[in-house]
């Protein structure tokens, strides 16, 4: 801080200080404290509170429907649905007065139900003010089928990051200790120009190659396993690996460059001295160049694991609905389709918390302190 | 003892266009402490990385012992390297990167442990053992880098300007141990510097490196009083420069024609008459008198007078030229500053040689400022 004020002086630091402050604020402090009180509040779908705001909506929905129709004249067929509160065939046309005076009757009667339930329906407000309102209930709350979903979300997750490791490897060491200055550029060009492009638009483009007709079924029909013509293709989409290779893809810059930064910065005398030495290539991988690119490693694990395991876009992509959910699926589906964001906030946390475990895992097994992987 | 010869048949090194190694023939005696000096780029670390395998020649070959060395990649020669910046493994303790080497070769952990605490007794770093890189001092470090390289039993050790980061006295000091470590194990040193003095006070025998190509290959005694080229001269320790035209040879000794008159040295080889030539003369060869003993002095006005220690440094100007000479305590006590003065040598002290390119010593030894 000190230092700060020595460079920008007063007014420039205090301003950087409020914004780094509010955007601190209003970005991850407020948005976590409210979800994880939302998480923290369990929502009986099926108590009678529930039930009564419930019927409420219809009710009121229901008294509105009459109302317009009273004034309007009943629609039989509007936009091709049939008007449910018509219950008499004939009266497509005009009301009659006596229609009028049974709609009347209808909303009075309605209105009556109305009042009891609002009477009700403050009454069990009131009961549940009086009970304690938190619960981890929705933590525990996860059905098998769930907790079998978000166990195959990790694995697969897992399985990302060993394919990515396994591929970033080679590449990070071939950009930092095997190719001059001119290669390496290429290498990072060649890299980076994916990466140019929206990350919704590459994964839209493995369609192309996943497709019924697309690349990889186009050439089975050349070598004659497949037919386009009749249909008898395979359906890629099927199958997990589809959404392994593009997850792989989409993240794999994350695993390269934290491994090349660290790779890079190895004395290449260390290797000479080795081979020098007598060492073998694996030994030389094994004891000097692994040892020195931990931190690397670690980080792109890190990163790949959390981007793999959080990723909605690939699997709602790629899947086409022919595959069991991801579990970042379900928690869009319980915020979005159900509306139940405190059970949507419980599994956001659940995943959150498996990722730190995992942060925690691989830095006891690669050994790394946290000043290391900030580096 | 276990050292091996090594010999370079007509090796040359290029990159690219350009040739760091013009083609070169050495031998190294097994068991020789033999050190590579020349100015940076001279081509000496790529000589020496042809023989330790990380590079190949352009042309030529190289053996060591009775073995020829083409198409044997560094981890299957006889030789150990010790880099400049040592290069040593930062995540592994003293005794495991003493052990590595053996480690390469699949010797088992007690047995690597063993040779190791040995090569740490030899070196004497004994309690150390446990600790990691980080924790040594320079000196200890060099110790840790030179056991590492002991630690395989190479024939030929390699040294790539390893004192370099090493303060003065430390660097004195491990020129001594290094010595004798080689002593004690008999292995061939071949020795790389830009360092005069440690290439001279460590070596059984010195090349001299320029351009490419090797100058002169002596004891260190002979390379000091007998230089063979120019550049050599003027590389190795101070001389004074004198250009002028040879106008008379006789009995070995040669007579210049000089910007500061007529002087004698004696003749290197292949020198005659009429050509350009150069006299160097020693400073500390150079006798300061009010009046001259023999016709071999110049009048000399002294600019300076630096006291050194041992030695009392002045600096003397004859017409446009500077001249240095260094003067013992006594002979310095006798001097009179505002007197007349004159510089003399005797002839066998100087060295008379045709033109050539001299080192560059940053222009001290040609025209004077003032």
């Amino acid at each position: 801080m000190k230092h700060l004020i020595e460079i920008y002086g007063w007014p420039l630091t205090t301003f950087f200080s409020a914004c780094v402050g509010l955007w601190l604020a209003i970005l991850i402090v407020a948005p976590q404290f409210f979800m994880a009180e939302l998480s923290l509040r369990f929502e009986d779908r099926g108590d009678r509170l529930t039930q009564t705001v419930n019927d409420l909506d219809v009710l009121y929905r229901h008294k509105g429907t009459m109302e317009y129709d009273l004034e309007h004249g009943p629609a039989c067929n509007t936009m091709g649905m049939i008007n449910p509160m018509m219950t008499d065939d004939s009266s497509c046309a005009q009301l009659g007065v006596e229609g009028k005076l049974r709609l009347e009757q209808q909303i009075l009667e309605t209105e009556d139900l109305i009042q009891s339930l609002l009477v009700e329906e403050q009454n069990l407000k009131e009961i549940k003010a009086q009970q304690y309102p938190y619960s981890v209930k929705n933590y525990t709350a996860m059905t098998g089928l769930h907790a079998w979903t978000l166990t195959k979300t990790v694995v697969f997750a897992l399985t990302v990051t060993l394919i990515a490791l396994a591929a970033c490897y080679p590449v990070a060491y071939a950009l930092a200790l095997r190719s001059g200055p001119v290669k390496t550029a290429i290498l990072f060009t060649a890299l980076f120009v994916p990466y140019a492009v929206n990350e919704l638009m590459r994964i839209y483009a493995w369609l192309t190659v996943f497709d019924l007709h697309g690349l990889l079924n186009t050439l089975l029909a050349i070598v004659g396993f497949a037919a386009l013509a009749s249909d008898e293709v395979i359906v890629w989409y099927r199958f997990p690996g589809t959404v392994l290779v593009v997850l792989v893809y989409t993240y794999i810059l994350f695993m390269v460059f934290p491994i090349y930064n660290t790779m890079a910065t190895l004395d290449p005398n260390q290797v000479e001295a080795a081979r020098d030495l007598g060492a073998k290539t694996w030994r030389i991988h094994w004891r000097i160049i692994i040892p020195h690119t931990k931190p690397g490693i670690a980080v792109g694990c890190i990163m790949t694991f959390m981007l793999a395991a959080g990723s909605f876009s690939v699997p709602h992509i790629i899947t086409r609905g022919l595959q069991p959910k991801w579990f970042t699926q379900l928690i869009y589906d319980k915020f979005f389709e159900s509306s139940n964001w405190n059970l949507g906030s419980a599994y956001s946390f659940t995943l959150l918390l498996i990722c730190i475990l995992f942060i925690l895992a691989i830095m006891a097994i690669f050994g790394v302190k946290l000043r290391q992987l900030a580096r | 003892m276990r050292g091996k010869e090594v010999v370079l048949d007509k090796v040359s090194a290029k990159f690219g266009d350009f040739t760091a190694v013009n083609p070169t023939d050495l031998v190294v005696n097994a068991g020789e402490f033999f050190s590579i000096l020349g100015p940076s780029g001279c081509g000496k670390t790529t000589i020496l990385r042809m023989i330790s395998g990380f590079l190949n020649p352009a042309s030529g070959s190289i053996r060591i012992g009775e073995d020829i060395m083409t198409g044997v990649p560094a981890n299957q020669r006889p030789t150990a390297l010790i880099f400049q910046n040592l290069a040593l493994f930062p995540y592994m303790s003293v005794w495991e990167n003493i052990a590595f080497g053996l480690e390469a070769r699949g010797v088992g952990k007690t047995e690597r442990r063993k040779r190791a605490m040995e090569l740490i007794e030899l070196v004497a770093l004994s309690g150390e053992e446990m600790k990691k890189i980080d924790e040594l001092s320079g000196g200890q470090r060099q110790r840790v880098a030179v056991a590492r390289a002991l630690a395989v039993e190479p024939a030929v050790l390699l040294l790539d300007e390893p004192l370099s980061a090493l303060d003065l006295k430390l660097r004195q000091h491990m020129r001594a141990e290094l010595r004798q470590i080689q002593r004690m194990t008999g292995v061939t040193f071949i020795y790389i510097t830009h360092d005069q003095g440690e290439a001279l006070t460590m070596s059984d025998r010195v090349a001299v490196m320029n351009h490419g190509r090797i100058e002169q290959i002596d004891t260190s005694d002979r390379i000091y009083d007998h230089p063979s080229t120019p550049f050599v001269a003027s590389f190795v320790g101070e001389n004074n420069i004198l250009r002028g035209r040879v106008t008379a040879i006789e009995n070995g000794i040669a007579t210049l024609e000089s910007e500061l008159g007529s002087l004698r040295g004696r003749k290197a080889p292949e020198l005659a008459v009429g050509v350009d030539a150069m006299l160097f003369v020693r400073p500390e060869v150079l006798k300061i008198s009010e009046q001259p003993q023999s016709d071999n002095s110049v009048a000399v006005k002294p600019v300076r007078r630096d006291m050194e220690g041992a030695f009392v440094n002045w600096v003397l100007s004859a017409g446009k030229r500077s001249l240095v000479a260094h003067l013992t305590k006594a002979a310095d006590a006798g001097i009179d500053h505002d007197r007349s003065l004159h510089i003399e040598f005797a002839v066998d002290d100087a060295i008379v040689m045709a033109s050539g390119e001299l080192a560059d010593t940053g222009g001290q030894d040609d025209e004077a400022s003032d």
